[in-house]
């Protein structure tokens, strides 16, 4: 059936039709027919029974009396009926008896006769009837009867069903062609749509409306479909839209983030770079270097913002933009005055971004626009809402910052603010980190200082205990022995000289620890007689040491002839110098002159004159820096050899003497350090003690108190001498039983002398004990801490003298004589 | 109704093989024994040629019965008008009063008329040879028409006798009145 599925659908409707109607038509025309036939037939057979029924009674008399002619004349009879071909009438036996035949016709009839009954030869209706008398067989009717009437009426009816058939497709083809438009024409419209719309796609189209039922159905099922499909391509459409859009949304995302994180990078290794840089100048260069590199701008520059001016200075200006600000005025150290505009803005801690300053009637963009440039970001460098400088990026083109650059200029600008003031707080911690170091190295030194001091004190204490025998008995000799032969005596005052010198030496190495000795009075002081003597102590240094070594150091001395006297302590001024010539020396490794220079100077009327000493020399020299810390303690260009205190020591002393240190140097040049001292004011001269001898006449009784044996018995001795009664102890306990023992015999002691350091009970012990006893009991300190004690204010409160070891038998009369009241006797 | 091949065969034997002159003869009457039966079919009879219903309808021969057996042959087991068939034989016309056919068998024209007396106006009848006795007066004659065996009616007898002969009978028959020739 292909063929049918092939055609189209208004032929094939048509064919359907037609082919039903044409079936039905056949089949009814059949049936017809075939009703007709049998009927024709039965009525035939009908007939001709009724007519072989009457021909076989008419001939029934002419059988029973045998009577051929009668019978072939009743046969005759059969004439009028035009369907009867032949008949043959056959007697009892079966014998022919009589026969007809219609003229023009040829019958063979059977011989015999046959079997009763209708049968249908072809066309040919054939029978035989049995002729009856009462029950009698007389004998057997044969008819031939034609059926051809049959056949015609068979074409007939053929025809008429061909000419019926005919007839009714035509009127089936016209009336189908009008029917079958309420069917072919929606479906056409139906395939004309999806056509269009499959072409097309255009999915607003719709079916005209097809009536109802299934094509109607159709039609608005399909236009729903069509409707939903519009609704569904249209939210396609409106989805693939909105999709277009948000990938584009998402690209320009993309690329914003791309470029965000490349700013972030960036902003990552300035940040990395700067964080790594602790000085204000290369932080801003690496920031403006990067910029410019990366960003990139056409003009980068920091400038520093102070706000008492008003004023912003350029501090660094990157390399690119070099050309540029040379043009613009902008360069290093050059100054922005504030405008009102976008700098005013931006100092007060605000990112000014100018997209265009073409039109700008402010001084800066201006400036900035004669260098062509059009768009400028000013980002505030603040540390703690403090802006402290500016950030200047600045492109050619118009409005070329977008807003991700201004973000990230003004993140960075935070960063590098940040960076800078850390830079700045290191510094300042580094500052403060040296000065603490210093100070720390300082109180280390101090603190091995007051050690040595203390063992210097120590040893000092011991030194003076060790020689105040000899000191008491030299002093004794001379004084009391005058069989002395005068070498004798001149032997016994080289070594009462040699004891007051190892005296002072001791004084002195205390001093190490001591910074002032106010019981030290000033005392007039001749510098130039100093000057000899401190050339005479340092002769080893600057004569011998170099001479070892094949180095000639010259001394010139230029002393002013009429230097006026100065108030000052000789010791310690001469100290100084000798450190000075030490310096000196040593400044000289290759040899050189020393200078000692002495000048007498009057600054103005009004001031007293200045005496000027000066101790030169033509050395390696100082640079500056050396120059400038070489009076600080424990600063030394020696290594270990130095202690770095002897020009310290210098400005120490000089500072107590109110005189001013002045360091002249250059490396190479030598060095010329100047001590300038003020005149002394009055002339006084100390009234010498030596004139006056105190003899204590009257008899004392003493208590000496001390744990060393010698210094008893070099007391005891000399005071014995001088008359006195003299009990010792070696010991505080003892001392006190012992001044308890004379108290209880009614033998008071007149005076205690007593030591200040003993084991168990100590000299300020001792004395309480015994002014508790005896309170108008004087009791005199004798003491290695002695010059100490007074200094530092120490003088314990039973003491009513104390005196330092070694002691002049001078001093000790003279403290007996102050001590015990009417001993002395002038 | 069939017909027994082997009865036909037999037939067709018997009428080949008997010869004309003896059993022409009996041919004949053969022949004429199915006559008178058939005669029986087309006529009726009045209702007073019956005493009852069941009476049986006989047929006499007058005279020497020709037939032999063909007649008896032929009416054993059939019925007219559902009454059984009975033969009867004599010489004596008198015998044969009650039947409703007879054939006279007597040759003897002489006797014809004291014959036929007896069944004059009787529902009888009648069949004689026309070349016999019953000549006259006898409603039905046989006669010889070559070898057919034909007959000849008289209706105004048969009316006569009060017998009512169908038509068809009357078409095959030869029309005669025997009033006609009597008064010839």
């Amino acid at each position: 059936m292909k063929w049918l599925e092939d055609m189209p659908l208004k032929r094939k409707v048509t064919f359907v039709i037609l082919v039903t109607c044409s079936t039905a038509l056949l089949l009814a025309c059949g049936v017809l027919a075939a009703f007709q036939m049998a009927d024709f037939r039965r009525t035939i057979v009908r007939d001709m029974t009724v007519l072989g029924d009457v021909t076989a009674k008419n001939t029934r008399a002419a059988l029973a009396f045998h009577d051929d002619r009668a019978a072939a004349e009743t046969l005759l009879a059969l004439q009028s009926e035009p369907n009867v071909i032949a008949a043959c009438l056959y007697d009892e036996e079966g014998r022919r008896f009589a026969t007809y035949i219609r003229s023009g016709e040829s019958v063979q009839f059977p011989d015999q006769a046959g079997e009763d009954g209708v049968r249908f030869e072809g066309d040919r209706l054939v029978f035989f009837r049995p002729v009856m008398l009462n029950t009698r067989r007389l004998g057997t009717l044969f008819i031939h009867a034609d059926s051809g009437e049959l056949r015609e009426r068979l074409l007939r009816i053929a025809g008429i069903a061909v000419l019926v058939l005919l007839g009714s497709c035509a009127v089936a083809f016209l009336v189908s062609a009008r029917l079958q438009r309420p069917i072919s024409q929606p479906i056409f419209g139906l395939a004309e749509t999806v056509q269009s719309i499959a072409e097309r796609k255009d999915y607003s189209t719709r079916v005209p409306s097809g009536g109802g039922y299934e094509i109607g159905k159709l039609t608005q099922a399909f236009n729903h479909l069509l409707s939903s499909i519009e609704e569904r391509d249209r939210a396609l459409s409106a989805a693939n839209e909105d999709l277009r859009q948000e990938i584009s949304e998402r690209q320009a995302a993309e690329l914003r983030v791309q470029s965000q994180l490349a700013r972030l990078e960036m902003l990552h290794r300035i940040t990395r770079a700067i964080g790594e840089r602790q000085d204000l100048r290369s932080i801003f260069q690496i920031v403006i270097r990067t910029l410019e590199e990366r960003l990139p701008v056409d003009f980068c520059c920091v400038a520093l913002y102070s706000p008492a001016a008003n004023t912003l200075t350029v501090t660094s200006v990157g390399i690119r933009s070099e050309a540029l600000a040379t043009e613009l005025a902008l360069t290093e150290q050059s100054v922005i005055p504030i405008d009102q505009n976008g700098l005013n803005r931006c100092v007060q801690g605000e990112l000014v971004y100018e997209p265009n300053i073409e039109k700008s009637d402010f001084p800066f963009p201006k400036r900035l626009y004669r260098g062509g440039l059009r768009a400028f970001v000013a980002a505030p460098l603040l540390v703690e809402s403090q802006v402290f400088g500016v950030l200047i990026a600045a492109r050619h083109p118009a409005e070329s910052f977008s807003s991700g650059e201004c973000e990230f200029l003004r993140q960075l600008s935070e960063h590098v603010a940040l960076a800078a003031h850390q830079a700045q707080i290191y510094t300042a911690l580094q500052q403060a980190y040296d000065d603490l170091r210093q100070t720390q190295q300082a109180v280390m030194q101090q603190e091995r200082l007051r050690a040595l001091g203390q063992m210097a004190s120590g040893i000092a204490h011991d030194i003076n205990n060790a020689i105040s025998p000899v000191a008491l008995y030299t002093e004794s000799l001379l004084e009391t022995e005058p069989n002395l032969s005068a070498r004798a005596r001149d032997y016994l005052a080289t070594i009462q000289h040699a004891i007051e010198d190892v005296s002072q030496t001791v004084a002195r190495m205390r001093e190490f620890y001591r910074q002032r000795e106010p019981q030290l009075a000033l005392a007039p002081v001749r510098i130039n007689p100093l000057i000899k003597q401190v050339l005479d102590l340092s002769q080893a240094r600057w004569s011998d040491m170099p001479q070892q070594r094949g180095v000639v150091i010259n001394v010139a001395t230029d002393l002013a002839p009429d230097a006026p006297a100065i108030f000052g302590v000789e010791s310690e001024i001469r100290e100084a110098l000798v450190n000075l010539v030490f310096n000196a020396v040593d400044a000289m490794p290759e040899g050189g002159t020393l200078t000692l220079r002495t000048r007498v100077l009057i600054p103005s009327p009004n001031t007293p004159a200045v005496v000027r000493v000066e101790v030169s020399d033509t050395g390696i020299g100082m640079d500056e820096e050396t120059r400038r810390r070489c009076l600080e303690p424990f600063f030394t260009t020696k290594g270990e050899r130095g202690t770095g205190l002897g020009l310290a020591m210098v400005y120490g002393i000089a500072q107590r003497h109110g005189a001013e240190v002045e360091i002249e140097s250059a490396p190479g040049k030598g060095t010329t350090v100047t001590l300038s001292f003020p005149v002394a004011q009055e002339h006084t001269e100390t009234p010498s003690k030596e004139s006056k001898a105190l003899i204590i006449r009257k008899s004392l009784r003493i208590l000496v108190i001390d744990d060393d044996p010698l210094l008893i018995k070099s007391l005891r001795d000399t005071l014995e001498i001088d008359g006195h009664r003299v009990t010792t102890a070696t010991d505080g306990r003892t001392g006190v039983a012992a001044f308890h023992e004379g108290q209880s015999r009614n033998q008071i002691f007149d005076a205690v002398i007593t030591d200040l350091g003993m084991p168990g009970m100590d000299g300020r012990q001792v004395a309480a004990s015994i002014k508790q006893a005896a309170p108008g009991c004087p009791v005199i300190l004798l003491t290695g801490w002695g010059r100490r004690l007074v200094a530092e204010g120490d003088v314990p409160a039973c003491v009513d003298c104390v005196l330092s070891k070694p002691p002049k038998l001078r001093d000790l009369r003279e403290a007996l004589a102050q001590c015990v009241p009417h001993s002395a006797v002038s | 109704m069939r017909f027994p091949w082997a009865n036909l065969l037999w037939l067709a034997m018997a009428l080949l093989c008997c010869p004309l002159s003896g059993s022409a003869q009996s041919r004949e009457y053969q022949v004429k024994a199915a006559f008178l039966y058939n005669f029986a079919q087309f006529v009726e009879w009045p209702s007073n040629a019956f005493t009852n219903a069941t009476q049986p309808f006989r047929i006499g021969v007058l005279g020497d019965n020709p037939f032999g057996d063909a007649l008896a042959n032929i009416v054993r087991g059939e019925t007219i008008g559902k009454r059984e068939v009975v033969l009867q034989q004599s010489n004596a016309p008198e015998d044969l009063l009650g039947c409703q056919m007879v054939y006279i068998a007597i040759s003897d024209t002489n006797q014809a008329s004291r014959i036929l007396a007896h069944f004059n106006s009787r529902p009888v009848l009648t069949v004689a040879e026309l070349d016999g006795a019953g000549r006259h007066g006898a409603i039905i004659r046989f006669y010889r028409d070559g070898p057919r065996v034909r007959f000849e009616i008289d209706p105004k007898a048969a009316e006569k006798a009060g017998l009512k002969v169908r038509s068809e009978m009357l078409r095959l028959g030869r029309i005669v009145s025997e009033s006609a020739e009597a008064q010839q």
